[in-house]
């Protein structure tokens, strides 16, 4: 839409909409594309919804910057969502004057330290390149390469070229996202801290006296890359579930398997990670991980193996288990892989059971797992393997179908369709059960949003005068009263954020991993 | 797509095989005999407590809102003074007043559509680009297919290559006067010329053929 209908539907003035459309691009939440009509160019904007949604998830992200890269993670994190894109010169700049430097610490030492943080997050891809062209909607940019591609040939292009054309250019764009060079990081010389070639300044460099080193471009932008810390977080919710299925020292395996293959996963939708190696496996171990003594034999007596034939008996652990998650990479015994969307999909049917139970109890989830084992069933079954009476059975199932879980298959024994005469099968789609629950969980999210607005116009009075020079200088000025009823709102907000973020967690189990 | 549930539709598959309706009205009074209570008691579930981890989370998301609500980045109405002068006005800042201005941002402009950089820039001189349409009465017959356009990759948009061409686009350099004003008069009223081009044809009479 353009500038002055935008302005028509929001009823704020043209000036309001271009500065609301600055900040929304510089956050990376709309788009654009230009074209020419007549003798104008005229522009349209467009929300990016991936980024919008994603930044319900803003409270996590801060909090793993800090848990992966300390408390420098949190500050870079917190600059670039605070600006939406920096440089890595704009982004220190930026910091030193919000927190300035710690006491002891020079500006040139928080300098450094800041430096190897943000080099240390583009390299591990927690922050990604942003380039101009990312600001145009994908249609357009889609059509920008198309266009190109198909200048280069002497005649129009037929079907079959378009077509290669696309998937030259799909084929590009997947290159860059999953390829080793990182857009935005350049390698460059640097000279080993070595005394001795400090001491003597004379000789001449040699081999050894150089390293290699990675250094972000100064010029390029760079933005919170959701995608990375979605599949961290699966990767971790993963490692979880084999702890709560085997043990400690399970989950500490399998999350350094999918630690050492995190480095070729481009998004969550992958199949399977790629191929480790049990004996780097054993070398990048945590030390911590105590696996001696922590397995039994059939007797129940503990095994007195060496580690790595303790780990060998964790790994056929791991690959008999019944989900059936961590197997041989092709066959080939020594490597394993983890299948993403396997687990991905074990993680989304327990969320699915665990609101069914919530929310209508233990029969219904027996009523909805059956259909999940057995597949499509008539009420008569289902009646009968559940135990339940029929009339129960047909209330539950009308409950659950309503909800949004079941899917009613009607099968028609005589073209006339008559009711007496059809089969009616009940089903669970989990991918359509899992959709329902996101909206549900998204309209949950807008009432707890809704209820933090009204909690605070209760109190808009009272928030009104916190927000006095007088008052801020001085807390004393509010009564006793108002200090409580402050504390009050304080925790309810608290809850209702804190509840809204385990919403949006939910949504991402069910919708992005 | 086949759905359950349907309220009267298919008339209650009367005479169905197990004498039990499956939908329909009939169906429901078959299945609720027994209502129940009309507010029945419910257990209101509550929430888990909050960890530790979650209260950090909260406690860095609040620094965040705090950090861009005194930024250039959130917007507010400027406050407008009351009728009644209060005592206590002196103590209620504006924050509009003492928030930075958007052009103070750390952008680049090549993220933005021309029109925006105004809002970036608003000291930048702009260039208002004037699409004139000259007819070249001599090359009115030659294959138009034979011009090459190129296209910047970055907007997407033809690039004219200046010459005896049916368009010429000349750029003017003005003033950028509009944008320093408040008010969007220039926007509403002021078309730029781009409605002259008719001038030619204008006919107080009109052309009644």
């Amino acid at each position: 839409m353009p500038v002055h209908m935008i302005a028509k539907f929001t009823e704020l003035t043209t000036r309001q909409v271009r500065e609301s459309l600055v900040v929304l691009i510089q956050q990376n939440l709309a788009v654009y594309a230009e074209t020419q009509e007549k003798t104008r160019i005229m522009t349209y904007y467009e929300v990016n919804r991936v980024e919008i949604l994603h930044r319900a998830m803003i409270p996590k992200v801060l909090f793993s910057s800090q848990e992966w890269f300390e408390r420098e993670g949190a500050v870079v994190a917190q600059s670039i969502l605070t600006h939406g894109k920096l440089t890595i010169t704009d982004c220190i700049e930026d910091i030193l004057k919000s927190t300035g430097t710690a006491a002891g610490r020079s500006a040139t030492q928080r300098t450094m330290a800041i430096k190897k943080v943000f080099t240390k997050m583009v390299k591990e891809k927690c922050l990604i390149a942003v380039r101009p062209a990312d600001s145009l909607t994908a249609a357009d940019r889609d059509m920008v390469e198309e266009k190109r591609e198909t200048d280069k040939l002497a005649m129009p292009p037929t079907a079959a070229q378009k077509a290669e054309i696309r998937r030259t250019i799909e084929s590009k764009r997947a290159g860059l996202e999953g390829g080793n060079q990182i857009m935005g990081l350049k390698r460059t010389l640097d000279t080993v801290d070595d005394d001795d070639w400090e001491m003597d300044k004379r000789r001449k460099l040699t081999t050894s006296d150089v390293q290699i080193v990675d250094e972000v471009e100064e010029d390029v932008y760079f933005k919170i890359n959701f995608e990375r810390y979605t599949i961290r977080w699966r990767n971790a919710k993963i490692a979880e579930m084999f702890e709560s299925r085997l043990n400690l020292t399970a989950k500490k395996i399998v999350e350094t398997i999918l630690k050492l293959a995190e480095d070729r996963m481009i998004n969550c939708k992958e199949e399977h990670s790629s191929a480790v190696n049990v004996m780097m496996l054993f070398n990048r171990l945590p030390s911590d991980v105590n696996m001696v003594g922590t397995l039994e034999d059939a007797r129940d007596s503990p095994v007195n193996s060496e580690a790595g034939e303790c780990l060998d008996k964790y790994m056929d652990l791991l690959e008999e288990d019944r989900l059936e998650i961590v197997r041989k990479f092709q066959g080939r015994s020594g490597q394993y892989t983890v299948l993403l969307q396997k687990a991905a999909k074990v993680m989304r049917k327990k969320l699915i059971q665990d609101v069914v139970t919530s929310r209508f109890g233990l029969p219904y989830v027996r009523i909805m797992n059956m259909l999940l084992e057995k597949g499509k069933l008539e009420e008569k079954m289902i009646s009968k393997f559940s135990m339940m009476p029929v009339k129960d059975v047909r209330e539950k199932l009308t409950t659950l179908c309503t909800f949004g879980v079941l899917n009613l298959q009607e099968v028609p024994k005589t073209q006339e369709r008559a009711p007496s005469r059809t089969f009616y099968l009940w089903e669970v789609v989990e991918d359509r059960a899992a959709m329902t629950i996101v909206d549900r969980l998204y309209q949950t999210m807008a009432n707890l949003r809704q209820r933090r607005f009204v909690e605070r116009s209760k109190r808009a009075v009272l928030l009104a005068k916190t927000e006095r020079t007088d008052v801020k200088e001085n807390a004393a000025l509010l009564n006793d009263a108002e200090t409580r009823e402050l504390d009050t709102l304080n925790a309810v907000l608290e809850k209702l954020e804190i509840q809204e973020l385990r919403v949006a967690e939910m949504v991402l189990v069910l919708r992005d991993f | 797509m086949s759905r359950g549930g349907r309220g009267g539709g298919r008339g209650g598959g009367r005479g169905g095989a197990p004498g039990i309706p499956m939908f329909g009205p009939d169906a429901i009074q078959a299945t609720f005999t027994n209502p129940g209570e009309t507010y029945p008691d419910i257990i209101v579930p509550t929430a888990e407590k909050l960890t530790t981890e979650e209260k950090r989370m909260h406690l860095a998301m609040l620094d965040l809102k705090n950090t861009l609500y005194s930024s250039a980045y959130y917007w507010t109405e400027p406050r407008k003074p009351s009728a009644i002068v209060r005592y206590t006005d002196r103590y209620h800042q504006d924050y509009a007043a003492t928030r930075a201005k958007l052009d103070t941002i750390k952008a680049n402009k090549a993220f933005f559509p021309e029109e925006l950089h105004s809002i970036l820039d608003p000291k930048a001189v702009k260039k208002r680009k004037v699409f004139k349409r000259t007819v070249d009465l001599d090359k009115i017959n030659d294959n138009e297919d034979d011009e090459e356009v190129e296209i910047d990759p970055e907007t997407g948009l033809p690039v004219k290559k200046s010459g005896d061409g049916e368009e010429a686009m000349e750029d003017e350099e003005m003033e950028d006067e509009d944008d320093d004003d408040d008010n969007d008069y220039g926007d509403d009223h002021f078309d730029n010329g781009e409605g002259d081009d008719d001038d030619g044809d204008d006919d107080g009479n009109g052309d009644y053929n």
